[in-house]
């Protein structure tokens, strides 16, 4: 009704207001110019403008230098098992529904050792955003080859290059069953990094997020070499897609419209021949949360579990 | 030590976070939205039974449960279950008298005027919180307040946010700035049974100052004329000047030429009645001088009302007479009539003056003319001067015994203001209201016997909007005719805030429309009429989205119009007259009240009206009305037709809000092609670089002999086309480009495209003094010139970004200047 309106006493306003260095912890022991500083920032930044409280967000890591992210965040982490992140994850997540969680795995975490992981992780499709942080290199332990290693990588697993063609992990994420958020971006494009997991943060589901990410101790030739080249990324644009400017929009050369909603062409996006795209490849809203059943699953009190609980030991009461 | 638990005990004593998880499930539990409750299907005869029940129910009113319980109209569940709703108010005076407002836009204002298009986040995001203090501060208990102390306390408050870092420094930086600019001084009137008196207090604050300027004005007028009497009295002690005094001098001067010269008008003298008029007058402007500083607005008011209102808190400088409702007829007549004699004469007066000043006053003509001038001839400006004379009483006391004397007042034209009070919203029990029993009669309308008075100012209003109402106030005191207020004012002694729901809703519903009739207003057609400040003024009931859940819990969305039974549901004995039809039993044949009152007299048969209510545990039901209730739908929906048909709806606000529109719409656009013109100019400026920098690159590759030009496609199109004129082409474009480049690409200084800076922490740890992070973390240049040109070109060469352009270098004296400008090359 018009002259009513809401009672401003019980506006839902936060009392307190977190700046980046809310978020800040220890200094970053990263190489200078490695790629993960720009994703810390991003991230950093979109825990401030969301204002996520620092004791409800939880960052989970496996093993590798990206690994080491949720020393960096002053919010809950846990530095886990190589390999392991999405299952500590899928733990905290389950019961801790109330939670923000985030995955930061490498592309030996996630795709190599714990590629098992990876696939249930976005079949359960529980709400968390899981960042890979893809540098085509395993970079703490000084240079092997990893799943995602360009073709004829020289390194210490292959010193005379590689013979196995890198698996493509956006191809391979769309294949996978339940799938429901895929994008990919760019650290050294910060302006559509942010948004992109800005929009995998608002994603009701599991938001997979690929961050090609440079290296500059171990793969020079690399994407950082893709810095000063700026035909070398296509942009998929889409009014479903991932938000940016036009200033950031016209800073491509090739802009693709793709709509999220379309697997197929997705899947063909992936895999450009002379060009890498990044922005949003695919999303579904409605697709099955294993995490809901979790929290559904506890639709009962206490003592009503207990007596269930009680119910199944009496079966083996002699 | 730990004590240990055992995983049985662990849940029973119900750990934080199980605690929690059962808590809001139990939230969900109760907080399901508002929503249709499944029901076994009816049998065709048990539908037709109830028909029979049903049907029997809307003729007599009579059923056979009697009570319902709690239910209240649909459209105001989401209110009454919250507890939450609120208006405009509280209502900001400034003590100057300067665009009164309510408190919010107040505040908003402020902060558009302190930051423009720079609207910092945080505070902008807490303007609310800050209102809410305000309002906590300035609970409802009271009617006005000093603003000064509320708005500190406020602040204060705000200023305790918990902000860190940058971001809090700036926060309370920005409420600094903010609090600067916010108003000293006025005062704060809250939604209060006495707030349209409190207005009525503002009206004669600003009739007192309008008052004082005319007294210096007056002021004016008696020392110069003053002085006009000085000089005649002067030039009449000493002779004109004389050929012959001057006769010594005869040899300098040329005497004639003098004589010329001395003025001719002023030196005669002044008519022996002309200085008796002038003394007259100055009297008689002295009298104003004096009269006016002492005079104070009279009211009188009816016991009734006198007994509710801390009248002589209201209005410390009136004169207040307390009295019966003919006798305060009589007392405020006569008041106007010794007052508006004394008032022409005094206006005449400063009028004359003006003229004789002028010495344009002419016997003849203006003495007749003023003889004759009676008040009503005044100008507008100048009525507005006089102190009318306002009687506060009930709208009850009005219709009955009053209603003649009433008719006396408005037809004989005088300038009484006529303030008329009301709490009675249809719930309270009075017999009045029986009026609805009988089932053709009419409610008696105080604002259209008004009306019908054509030439009194006529404002019917409710109390919860606080800017609708000062504002239909102020122009009914500033109205230069007699003037009716009607207005709707919580009951004392009740709760506030269910006062301001009933209010607001007696509007809505048609029960009490708002109307302002302004005889001054114009001449058009429907012009005088201004019924905007009701919802929906062109539709029949003001209608409404409404969300809930149907019976599978999908959500759904329906049109739900707020009708004057839903008004009349609002009140707890009223509901029991409806009949609760289950979902089972409603047909098409149950209609909405809205829809129902549109249809033909041959669609009506067996049909019976309703309308939607909420329960307590968020059911939505359908309420069955009785024939009487439908009636007096029908009623307040005829008094409603006719006030839209005098608003002349259609017609003159049609025209009048098309012009709005279209002229908003026109300046939008204007802005538009403004703000599209400037990123176009940015545009053209930042192309105009990028051009000039890569001109600049082709020509350092061409001079340094590196083999073959950027392709660019005039030199493809060369290629391509003709080997002859290949070899002449590259030349010309070589000299083309020299041209252009050279001189701009003198002198710039560095930059940094922040947007693109991938917080490697680089440039900021290695030169902290020329690099800094901004609020995102992202790099600026801090003070380039705080370190040397060399630490920039290694702060560019090392960006992994390539964002870092060191520009030009600023000092001459700096080593090896000329290798560094060669390796700042690649980044500028
Ligand atoms: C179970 C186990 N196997 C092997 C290792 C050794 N290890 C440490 S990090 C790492 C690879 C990390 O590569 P990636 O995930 O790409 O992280 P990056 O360092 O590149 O960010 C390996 C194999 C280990 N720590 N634990
Ligand atoms: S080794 Fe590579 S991935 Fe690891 S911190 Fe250094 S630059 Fe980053
Ligand atoms: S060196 Fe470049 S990317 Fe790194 S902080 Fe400085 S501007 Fe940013
Ligand atoms: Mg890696």
């Amino acid at each position: 009704m018009i002259g009513i309106k809401a009672d401003l006493i019980d506006l839902d306003l936060p009392e307190v207001y977190y700046s980046i260095q809310d978020y800040e912890s220890s200094t970053a022991r990263w190489c200078p110019g490695c790629g993960d500083h720009a994703i810390l920032t991003a991230v950093q930044k979109l825990c401030r403008e969301e204002q996520l409280p620092p004791e409800k967000t939880v960052f989970v890591s496996g093993i590798g230098c990206s690994s080491r992210f949720p020393h960096y965040m002053k919010t809950y982490g846990f530095h886990g098992l190589h390999g392991r992140a999405f299952p500590v994850a899928e733990g905290v997540k389950f019961r801790r529904p109330d939670l923000d969680v985030f995955v930061i795995t490498g592309d030996g975490d996630c795709c190599s050792i714990g590629a098992g992981h990876w696939v249930h992780a976005l079949r359960y499709n529980m709400k968390m955003v899981a960042l890979l942080f893809d540098n085509s290199i395993y970079g703490l332990t000084k240079k092997q080859t990893s799943p995602t290693s360009p073709l004829g990588t020289s390194s210490n697993t292959h010193p005379r290059g590689s013979v196995l063609p890198p698996m493509n992990p956006i191809q391979t994420t769309l294949g996978f069953t339940n799938v429901s958020f895929v994008a990919q971006t760019a650290d050294w494009q910060p302006a559509h990094m942010y948004e992109t997991i800005k929009k995998a943060h608002q994603h009701p589901g599991f938001a997979f997020v690929r961050i090609l990410q440079r290296c500059p101790i171990w793969m020079k030739d690399g994407f950082c070499a893709d810095v000063g080249n700026r035909d070398m990324l296509a942009l998929l644009d889409h009014e479903d897609g991932i938000e940016v400017t036009d200033e950031v929009r016209n800073s491509f050369p090739t802009i693709i419209k793709h709509d999220p909603a379309d697997i197929n062409n997705a899947r063909f996006y992936a895999e450009l021949e002379d060009q890498v795209a990044i922005g949003l490849f695919y999303q579904d809203k409605n697709a099955p949360r294993y995490d809901l059943y979790g929290t559904s699953n506890l639709d009962m009190t206490n003592d009503e579990r207990l007596a269930g609980l009680n119910a199944h030991l009496d079966r083996f009461a002699i | 030590m730990s004590k240990e638990i055992s995983f049985s005990e662990f849940l029973k004593e119900g750990t934080f976070r199980e605690d929690k998880v059962a808590r809001r499930l139990e939230e969900r539990k109760i907080k399901r939205p508002i929503h249709l409750e499944a029901e076994d299907v009816a049998s065709e005869k048990e539908i037709k039974d109830f028909w029979k029940v049903l049907r029997q129910f809307y003729r007599t009113g009579e059923k056979p449960e009697m009570h319902n319980g709690v239910l209240v109209p649909a459209l105001l569940a989401p209110y009454l279950e919250s507890g939450i709703w609120d208006t405009d108010y509280p209502f900001y005076c400034p003590a100057n008298g300067e665009s009164p407002n309510s408190l919010e836009k107040v505040l908003q204002n402020t902060f558009n005027l302190t930051f423009g298009e720079k609207a910092p986040k945080i505070l902008g995001q807490n303007l609310p919180r800050l209102l809410s203090y305000f309002r906590e501060v300035a609970s409802l208990q009271k009617g006005s307040y000093d603003f000064d102390p509320i708005r500190d306390a406020a602040i204060a408050k705000l200023g305790q946010l918990d902000v860190h870092h940058e971001e809090g420094e700036r926060f309370r930086k920005d409420l600094a700035d903010f609090n600067a600019r916010l108003p000293i001084g006025g005062k704060l009137y809250n939604f209060h049974h006495s707030a349209p008196l409190y207005f009525i207090g503002e009206h004669l604050q600003d009739k007192k100052r309008l008052r004082s300027a005319f007294v210096s004005a007056v002021q004016k007028q008696i020392s110069k004329l003053e002085e006009r009497l000085f000089q005649e009295t002067e030039k009449a002690g000493r002779k004109l000047v004389k050929k012959e005094d001057l006769d010594f001098a005869n040899e300098f001067l040329v005497l004639d030429k003098i004589e010329e010269l001395s003025p001719k008008k002023g030196s005669e003298l002044m008519s022996e009645s002309r200085i008796n008029r002038i003394k007259t007058l100055i009297d008689l402007l002295r009298s104003v001088e004096f009269d006016w500083n002492v005079e104070k607005p009279y009211l009188v008011t009816t016991q009734d009302r006198a007994e509710i209102h801390e009248l002589k808190e209201i209005f410390p400088n009136a004169t207040l007479e307390e009295t019966d409702l003919k006798n305060a007829f009589e007392l405020a007549r006569k008041e106007f009539d010794r007052n508006i004699n004394k008032f022409t004469t005094q206006i005449i007066a400063h009028r004359k003056a003006a003229l004789e000043l002028d010495d344009q006053y002419v016997v003849d003509v203006h003495d007749d003319y003023f003889n004759h001038l009676k008040w009503f001839k005044l100008s507008q400006d100048e009525l507005n001067l006089f102190h009318p004379i306002v009687l506060i009483t009930s709208s009850t006391a009005l219709l009955g015994d009053g209603l003649s004397c009433l008719s006396d007042c408005l037809s004989s034209n005088k300038l009484i203001k006529v303030v008329a009070l009301t709490d009675r919203t249809a719930s309270q029990a009075d017999p009045d209201v029986h009026w609805e029993e009988a089932s053709r009669s009419f409610r008696k309308e105080l604002a259209a016997l008004s009306i019908s008075h054509r030439s009194a100012h006529t404002l019917q209003c409710g109390s919860d909007q606080s800017k609708l109402l000062f504002d239909g106030i102020g122009a009914s005191m500033r109205a230069n005719t007699p003037s009716v207020m009607q207005i709707l004012v919580p009951a004392i002694g009740s709760d506030t805030r269910i006062n301001l729901l009933k209010i607001n809703a007696a509007v809505e519903s048609r029960y009490f429309p708002y109307l302002s009739y302004d005889i001054e207003k114009g001449e058009q057609w429907g012009s005088r009429f201004d019924i905007s400040g009701n919802p929906q003024p062109d539709k029949n009931w003001p209608t409404y989205s409404f969300k809930y859940e149907d019976v599978d819990g999908a959500p759904r969305e329906m049109q739900v119009s707020f009708t004057y039974a839903d008004y009349k549901a609002l009140t707890r004995e009223k509901i029991d007259e409806l009949f609760i039809v289950p979902e089972a039993y409603a047909t098409e044949h149950l209609i909405p009240v809205n829809e129902f009152l549109e249809l033909r007299d041959d669609e009506l048969s067996g049909k019976v009206p309703f309308i939607w209510l909420v329960d307590e545990q968020r059911r939505l039901k359908r309420g069955a009305m009785p024939y009487m209730w439908a009636v007096s739908c029908q009623e307040r929906l005829d008094y409603w037709n006719f006030i839209q048909e005098l608003g002349g709806l259609n017609s003159y606000h049609v025209n009048e809000a098309l012009y709005k529109a279209k002229t908003t719409w026109d300046a939008e656009k204007e802005r538009e092609i403004d703000a599209l013109k400037a990123s176009f100019e940015r545009e053209i400026a930042v192309a105009r670089e990028s051009a000039a920098g890569e001109a600049m690159e082709r020509l350092a590759d061409v001079l340094l002999n590196l083999d073959d030009l950027p392709l660019q496609s005039s030199s493809k199109v060369v290629a391509k086309t003709s080997a002859v004129i290949s070899t002449s082409e590259p030349d010309t474009e070589q000299e083309k480009v020299e041209e252009k480049t050279v001189p701009k690409a003198a002198s710039s200084e560095a930059w940094l495209e922040t947007f693109r800076c991938t917080s490697c922490n680089d440039c900021v740890d290695k030169y902290p003094l020329q690099f800094k992070y901004n609020e995102d973390k992202q790099a600026v240049i801090q003070d380039a010139k705080a370190g040397t040109y060399a630490n920039l070109v290694q702060a560019a060469e090392n960006c992994p970004a390539q964002c870092i352009h060191p520009g030009s270098p600023f000092n001459p004296d700096e080593p090896h200047l000329d290798e560094w400008v060669k390796r700042a090359e690649p980044f500028n």
